[in-house]
């Protein structure tokens, strides 16, 4: 009796939960949802598992969102013939990746940085966390959650609600039209087709956001320009300061120089309002040439371009999805035409 | 490996495909001890050394302890049951602990003491598995019962995987006489199983992970004062995921066992309705508060030695329990508050016992629902000890929660309170309904299509919250 009665609801179990997952799925897919991988340590693990591949078959990128969005992996890969391997995080600093590849005796490879200002000089400790706590995780990863990843992939580039950071439950919760706590500032929840991202982390705007969500591109501009109202508020960090700290970036990039590897630097384009406040907090003298002074590195920064200036970021800080392609060649062409960094693909 | 992991779903489905197929039992059980050494072997290869030490190290303390009758000869085997235990658990455990202490002791004595930090890794479960082979030595010692002759079958109980890493802590009478026989889980067993597996996975992810951990994490990182309705929804928030977190553990290693079809009893039984500190005892982490009660407070005279000894057993008992958990002074406080709170609980009882004239209990300790929300407020104050990372932290947030904060200090934001107040409220309810009952008795009692909706809902959140990685709080214990 008991034993049917379980076994009845074990199989009604079975397939309602099909009915119902399977339902959800194809209405997201049905709005025009597609697959979007989260932006996990796990991930970060597995490509930075990549950045020991031959110098000739791999390049490391690090940095902030502007690096995710910026330059397009799948372009790359094609004019190159080598892996692009993506250790830069949203919002983050690229000092803690660098840190580590330059403790790493054994990485040689090439690297490129992104210098998105706000992020590359901020010396609170705050957009370290991130990329330290992938780090970390990329560290002490045991072999069970490096199969548990594997079989997440599998289902991650299947199904459209296993996207966490739009269709997981706390996503879903933070959509509740429930008003702003006073007193209480909150990040607000970026437009789901802002933040999408592919299994190299290469993150990017889908065409529909950029041409059609106003609402969600004049959102996006508020959020930047409200980061860029606090930073503005902050003290000025002192030159010294910042003399110090570039001093100590030059210390990470010369030990990489020194075991054989490259190290250039990328300004990406940003623009309006946001682009304005970036000259005005970080005069290119003071900051951008002084890295590359300091350090020795090349650097390739988007005004020097006429055709990349003349790109318009939408929401003020990153190319849409055709200008990542144009943007990416561009890069592809500085580095192997202005400093001579060899490429599989090109050089054979 | 975690319950919560995809690993582990094609782990305990080829255990489970082997476990049942026709082959001897002899090799089934050697299929689950391997089982069980790769499920602990992922995380840290080279601590199954250390298990291998502690099975191996019980099994022949315990078989000598059987034939040995000089009393002297006895002690030195348990003597050395408990060092070759406690040592590598003082070790990795209180290592750091008590060099940070002997530094501090040190500096105050004006002695200029700087060690090189330890870097040291505590392996996982080990105050779990230590535990479950000491109350061998321990019964073995106290003649309980005869020697293992098996060591498979002990090996098996050492290392069982369902509890190996947090409980709960079975003891050999428990489960060595079920690796006796062949055992296969009946129809009925192995979807009671899955329905608890599915059920705690739910408290674990849906419940502590995905609702609850935020506002406990934001609150008690906050390092400032803060409101008082922020305080106390950070205190809440961490009461609910310690519970769900905890008991969502010890739900699927029941649940696990059952669908192999073996037994493993409660470790927790409805705790925030508990009506007094002695009962919220038998209610929280059962396993460890009865292996306390036998192994520690029962020899060191319980309530046999006069009224005075039994408060100090009590307090040494818990502050014992306190340290169990972690190796720090918070975790000794906490413990210590449970032992006030036992102790004052004990005195309330003997003092209206003495002015009792009726039989029976006395008329004002009637169970009710205002005594068991003094009982949960009270064990609030204690999870603020608990959960703070220092002192400092701990008083920040108590005075906060009795407003003596900063009313302006807001940490959470509404979606938050919301989840909070709607979780633990439910929680409440649900431990005040189904205080004296068991949740599969409800299940069998209630018609096959409801618990079918109930088990739907449940897998079908635990799949849309897709926090799948996170670890157990109680492994760092």
């Amino acid at each position: 009796m008991q034993s049917d009665k379980f076994r009845k609801a074990a199989f009604m179990v079975l397939s309602l939960t099909t009915i119902l997952l399977g339902s959800y799925e194809l209405y997201l897919r049905y709005l025009g949802h597609s697959i979007s991988y989260d932006d996990s340590e796990s991930l970060f693990a597995d490509k930075k598992r990549k950045i020991y591949l031959p110098t000739n078959e791999a390049s490391v990128f690090t940095g902030s969102s502007r690096m995710k969005y910026d330059l397009n992996t799948e372009v790359w890969r094609n004019l190159t013939g080598e892996t692009p391997v993506q250790l830069a995080n949203v919002g983050s600093s690229p000092i803690p990746v660098l840190k580590a590849l330059a403790a790493d005796s054994m990485f040689k490879g090439k690297l490129l940085i992104d210098v998105a200002e706000g992020l590359f000089f901020d010396l609170s400790g705050r957009s370290y966390e991130r990329p330290q706590k992938c780090l970390d995780f990329s560290k002490n990863e045991t072999p069970a959650q490096r199969f548990s990843f594997h079989i997440n992939t599998l289902l991650e580039s299947n199904f459209v609600f296993l996207d966490k950071d739009n269709f997981a439950l706390s996503a879903l919760l933070e959509h509740l039209p429930i008003p702003p706590r006073p007193g209480k500032m909150d990040f607000p929840k970026y437009p789901t087709e802002f933040s999408l991202m592919n299994f190299d982390r290469n993150h990017m705007m889908s065409d529909r956001f950029v041409d059609h969500d106003q609402k969600g591109v004049k959102m996006m501009q508020d959020i930047w320009m409200q980061l860029v109202a606090m930073g503005a508020k902050a003290p000025p960090t002192p030159e010294p300061v910042i003399d110090s700290f570039i001093r100590d970036v030059k210390l990470q990039t010369d030990k990489i120089k020194a075991r054989g590897g490259e190290v250039v630097f990328l300004r990406p384009p940003s623009s309006g309002p946001l682009w304005k406040a970036e000259q005005m907090g970080f005069p290119r003298d003071k900051f951008w040439e002084k890295i590359l002074t300091v350090t020795g590195c090349k650097g390739m920064h988007f005004s020097d371009y006429p055709e990349l200036s003349r790109m318009n970021c939408i929401e003020f800080s990153h190319l849409r999805q055709s200008d990542t392609r144009i943007y990416t060649q561009k890069t592809i062409g500085f580095l192997s035409n202005e400093i001579g960094w060899k490429f599989k693909a090109i050089n054979q | 490996m975690v319950f919560n992991s995809y690993t582990f779903i094609v782990f305990f489905a080829v255990v489970l495909f082997v476990h049942n197929l026709p082959l001897k039992w002899t090799f089934k059980k050697v299929h689950l001890l391997m089982a069980s050494y790769l499920f602990y072997a992922v995380w840290n290869p080279p601590f199954i050394l250390l298990l291998l030490f502690s099975t191996f190290l019980d099994f022949y303390v315990g078989k000598n302890l059987s034939v040995e009758q000089n009393p002297v000869k006895r002690k030195w085997w348990l003597a050395a049951s408990l060092v070759g235990n406690l040592g590598p658990l003082a070790y990795f455990k209180y290592g750091e602990f008590m060099l940070e202490n002997f530094v501090s002791l040190a500096n105050v004595a004006g002695i200029d003491f700087h060690p090189l930090a330890p870097d040291i890794i505590l392996p996982v479960g080990i105050s779990f598995y230590t535990f479950q082979t000491l109350s061998y030595s321990l019964d073995m010692y106290n003649k309980k019962y005869a020697a293992e002759k098996s060591f498979l079958d002990f090996a098996l109980f050492v290392t069982f995987f369902p509890q190996l890493v947090a409980g709960p802590i079975v003891r050999p009478d428990e489960l060595i006489p079920q690796f006796k026989s062949p055992v296969k889980a009946t129809w009925l067993q192995f979807n009671q199983g899955m329905f608890l597996l599915t059920l705690g996975l739910f408290m674990k992810v849906v419940l502590a992970d995905s609702l609850l951990a935020g506002s406990a994490d934001a609150v008690f990182s906050a390092g400032k004062d803060m409101n008082f309705i922020d305080a106390w929804m950070g205190v809440l928030a961490f009461s609910g995921q310690i519970f769900f977190d905890f008991g969502g553990y010890s739900t699927c290693a029941i649940g696990i066992a059952l669908c192999l079809g073996f037994t493993i009893r409660d470790n927790f039984f409805y705790p925030y309705a508990a009506i007094g500190f002695s009962d919220f005892w038998r209610r929280w982490h059962i396993t460890l508060s009865t292996w306390l009660r036998d192994y520690l407070y029962i020899p060191l005279g319980g309530n046999r030695k006069g009224i005075l000894r039994t408060y100090i057993n009590v307090m040494l008992t818990m502050l014992i329990g306190g340290l169990w958990h972690g190796a720090s002074w918070t975790f000794v406080v906490w413990g210590g508050l449970h032992g006030l709170y036992l102790a004052v609980e004990k005195y309330i009882q003997d003092k209206r016992k003495a002015h009792s004239h009726e039989p029976g209990p006395h008329p004002h300790l009637k169970p009710n629902f205002a005594h068991a929300m003094l009982t949960f407020f009270l064990v609030n104050i204690t999870w603020v000890f608990f959960r703070s990372q220092d002192f400092t932290t701990a008083w920040s947030l108590l005075k906060s929660m009795f407003f003596f904060g900063n009313p302006k200090e807001v940490v959470l934001n509404y979606l938050d309170i919301l989840k909070v107040s709607v979780v633990i409220t439910g929680m409440i309810i649900v431990h005040w309904q189904m205080r004296h009952k068991k949740v599969l008795t409800v299940a069998e009692s209630k018609p096959w299509w409801s618990v079918g909706l109930v088990w739907t809902f449940l897998l079908v959140m635990l799949i849309l919250s897709q926090e799948s990685t996170s670890s157990f709080i109680y492994f760092q214990f």
